[in-house]
């Protein structure tokens, strides 16, 4: 009887359930390259399954929040919060598919032996996963400075990809039979840098929900 | 208002001004004369005195000195001062100050034991191990000791937030829910930062939640370094041997151009390095099947040319050995099973038959269904049998009930084992039956349609 309902415990529930996809997507990431440096394979697979729960938590919100607006009108900053919330669980969803991507090519390289991706994978990991996470902070404390903080990082997050892109090149070329191998690690790279992309995006998105001012493709 | 002493006294005095007048009216009434209305009055008004100073005297006082006890009291408690007793003398007053201070004592010494236990409780769950959070029903946090933020690194304070806040592992949340909102939850394996961690979750009677966080980093490390290191050892050590049997076999296949006392040694290299090699590859199997847990998919199919497929060679090895060996299966029988992790086990486990029964022995294979429906595949042997005391351990890795036996038959002491995982990766329990020369039955339970379709959501 949704009528029962009141408005707050609606969106506790979907607020509740919109935090558990963000610690869902941003514990993704971090175990997917944990999966890779450790040759870790179950811990791979264990992230592919995850990424059932995180395609159903979003299917799940989009249908409260439908089911929000049609039957309490939201208005000001409440409709802010829905269509927000609807916008930022396509990017999580997003950076749930990358991380089973990582957690992929971690099996592949399980699989065989030769180069390892090295700990400037870790490194990256780390960077992209905080972003997320400061993107998650931003929203639980409503704190614009830290969604802010994260636009300045991603451009760090490029060039450790082009770095790295760089370096695997070379690589290869001197061991050809390792190009599976490091196009597996070179693929890696550039999934975290679109999770970093991601992770903008939510920035952006809960700067938006703090000041209404929107800040895609540098305006406002 | 007029306190209870007061309300007393004026009782005692108004019903001594009543009774003195009633008296004197009746004196009157007798007489009849006016002057004794006069004395009456006087009478009436002497023993109305009379009774006030009984009153104060039996009645008044102890309650003035219950009064001043119950003052006392009130300034004590508003003190908050423990130590500080009622001082009161007297026979009234010291009565109840007496029984006041031997309450305060009771209670004081009640009070430090509870603060004690208090204190206790607190430093167990301050030294404790494993992380403890104790969620309200309501869902937000009511407590977490040093442990859970030193396994899990929390954002802030935790008190009065719902978990997802501040607590970056999905899974606590998970349990949370599950726990308060749903039947119930098992513990759950999960991963934060580098460690490896359980929850496990408890209802409490309030409707609230524990959930305990235990450490399992070093035992999940040393499991995956363990697999990691045979598979790697098992790999490297598969290519030389192909070689050096590759060799054997080309010196054996020319024997005769070797001295005649040379061949017996050639034999006994080939024969120990296909030991070896079916070990190494036996090994690889057990962490393939290690590494992919519970990851078999299952379906519904008929047994019997499974079995009958799965039992070839076990059956020639067998007849080689002058061993009666049957298959018995309805034809149109049905379980769920993974075809691969079937054949396998059932193989493995008609070979073993096969080499612990003497010559003129019997095996059978059977699959049957119980009366609930559930199907079960037996391999059953009238050989040596198992002492039940090693029950427990056959299917441990190069767990041998009898050491000198198992270096002349050439097993390598993997297969019970690999049955073990096999069924475990296919929701199989297997169970064995056997005792010293009785022969041995293992049963292989395969699943019901619902563990099947629980197992197929895990694996998704």
């Amino acid at each position: 009887m949704p009528h029962l309902v009141t408005n707050d415990a609606e969106r506790t529930r979907i607020r509740t359930l919109f935090l558990q996809m963000c610690v869902r997507a941003e514990s993704m990431v971090r175990q997917a390259v944990r999966s890779a440096m450790e040759r870790d394979a179950v811990l791979a697979r264990t992230v592919i399954a995850n990424d059932r729960d995180l395609d159903q938590l979003e299917v799940e919100i989009d249908r409260l929040c439908l089911r929000y607006i049609g039957l309490q009108q939201p208005q000001g900053a409440d409709l802010r919060f829905i269509t927000t919330v609807m916008k930022m669980v396509t990017d999580l969803e997003r950076i749930g598919d990358l991380a089973v991507n990582i957690a992929e090519r971690g099996i592949e390289l399980c699989a065989g032996v030769g180069v390892e991706p090295g700990p400037e994978l870790a490194h990256m990991s780390d960077l992209v996963a905080d972003m997320v996470r400061d993107a998650v902070d931003a929203f639980i404390d409503r704190d614009l400075a830290k969604a802010d903080g994260i636009f300045a990082r991603d451009h760090q997050i490029d060039e450790l990809n082009r770095r790295a892109f760089a370096r695997w090149k070379e690589a290869v070329t001197h061991e050809p039979e390792q190009v599976d191998r490091g196009l597996a690690v070179v693929s890696m790279y550039k999934y975290l840098e679109r999770v970093a992309d991601h992770a903008v995006n939510l920035g952006t998105l809960v700067a938006f929900l703090e000041d209404g001012r929107d800040r895609r493709h540098g305006l406002g | 208002m007029l306190d209870l002493r007061d309300r007393v006294a004026l009782l005692v005095i108004g019903s001594a001004l009543a009774s003195g007048l009633a008296v004197s009216l009746v004196l009157a009434w007798l007489s009849g004369a006016q002057g004794l209305v006069a004395v009456a009055s006087f009478v009436s008004a002497g023993m109305a005195g009379l009774c006030w100073v009984v009153q104060r005297q039996l009645v008044g006082l102890p309650l003035k000195a219950v009064d001043r006890s119950v003052r006392e009291l009130n300034a004590l408690v508003r003190s908050g001062d423990r130590h500080r007793r009622l001082t009161l003398q007297g026979d009234a007053a010291g009565a109840v100050a007496g029984a006041a201070n031997r309450l305060l004592e009771t209670l004081d010494k009640d009070r430090q034991q509870l603060e004690g236990e208090a204190r206790l409780r607190r430093q167990l769950l301050e030294q404790v191990p494993h992380g403890v959070l104790v969620v309200d029903a309501d869902g937000t946090i009511r407590l977490a000791n040093p442990a859970f933020s030193r396994l899990i690194p929390v954002r802030g304070a935790l008190v009065g937030r719902i978990p997802v806040e501040v607590v970056p592992v999905p899974e606590v949340q998970e349990v949370v829910n599950q726990a308060l909102w749903e039947s119930g939850a098992d513990e759950r394996p999960c991963v934060s930062g580098a460690r490896d961690l359980v929850l496990r979750p408890v209802r409490l009677q309030d409707g609230g939640v524990l959930v305990m966080v235990e450490d399992v980093t070093t035992f999940r490390s040393a499991e995956r370094a363990r697999t990691r290191f045979v598979a790697n050892v098992s790999h490297e050590l598969r290519t030389p041997m192909a070689s050096i049997l590759g060799w054997t076999e080309i010196l054996e296949s020319d024997i005769e151009r070797l001295p005649e006392d040379l061949w017996e040694p050639v034999n006994a290299i080939r024969r120990n390095g296909v030991r070896l090699r079916d070990l190494f590859e036996s090994l690889l199997e057990l962490s393939r099947i290690e590494a992919r847990s519970r990851e078999l998919p299952l379906q519904r199919e008929r047994l019997e040319p499974l079995l009958a497929q799965a039992v070839v060679s076990a059956a020639d090895r067998a007849s080689l050995h002058e061993q009666a060996f049957s298959l018995e299966c309805e034809p149109t029988l049905e379980g769920w099973v993974n075809v691969e992790a079937l054949g396998a086990m059932v193989g493995n486990l008609a070979a073993n038959a096969s080499a612990y029964t003497p010559q003129g022995g019997r095996i059978v294979v059977r699959a049957l269904a119980e009366s609930d429906g559930r199907v079960v595949v037996e391999v059953q042997d009238s050989g040596i049998g198992i002492d039940p005391r090693h029950h427990d351990r056959i299917f441990e890795r190069f767990y041998r009930v009898d050491h000198g036996r198992a270096r002349a038959d050439g097993g390598t002491g993997l297969g019970l084992a690999i049955v073990k995982h096999l069924a475990l990766a296919a929701s199989c329990r297997i169970s064995v039956d056997s005792a010293i020369g009785r022969g041995t039955t293992f049963r292989l339970h395969l699943p019901d349609a619902a563990t099947a379709r629980l197992h197929s959501v895990s694996i998704r």
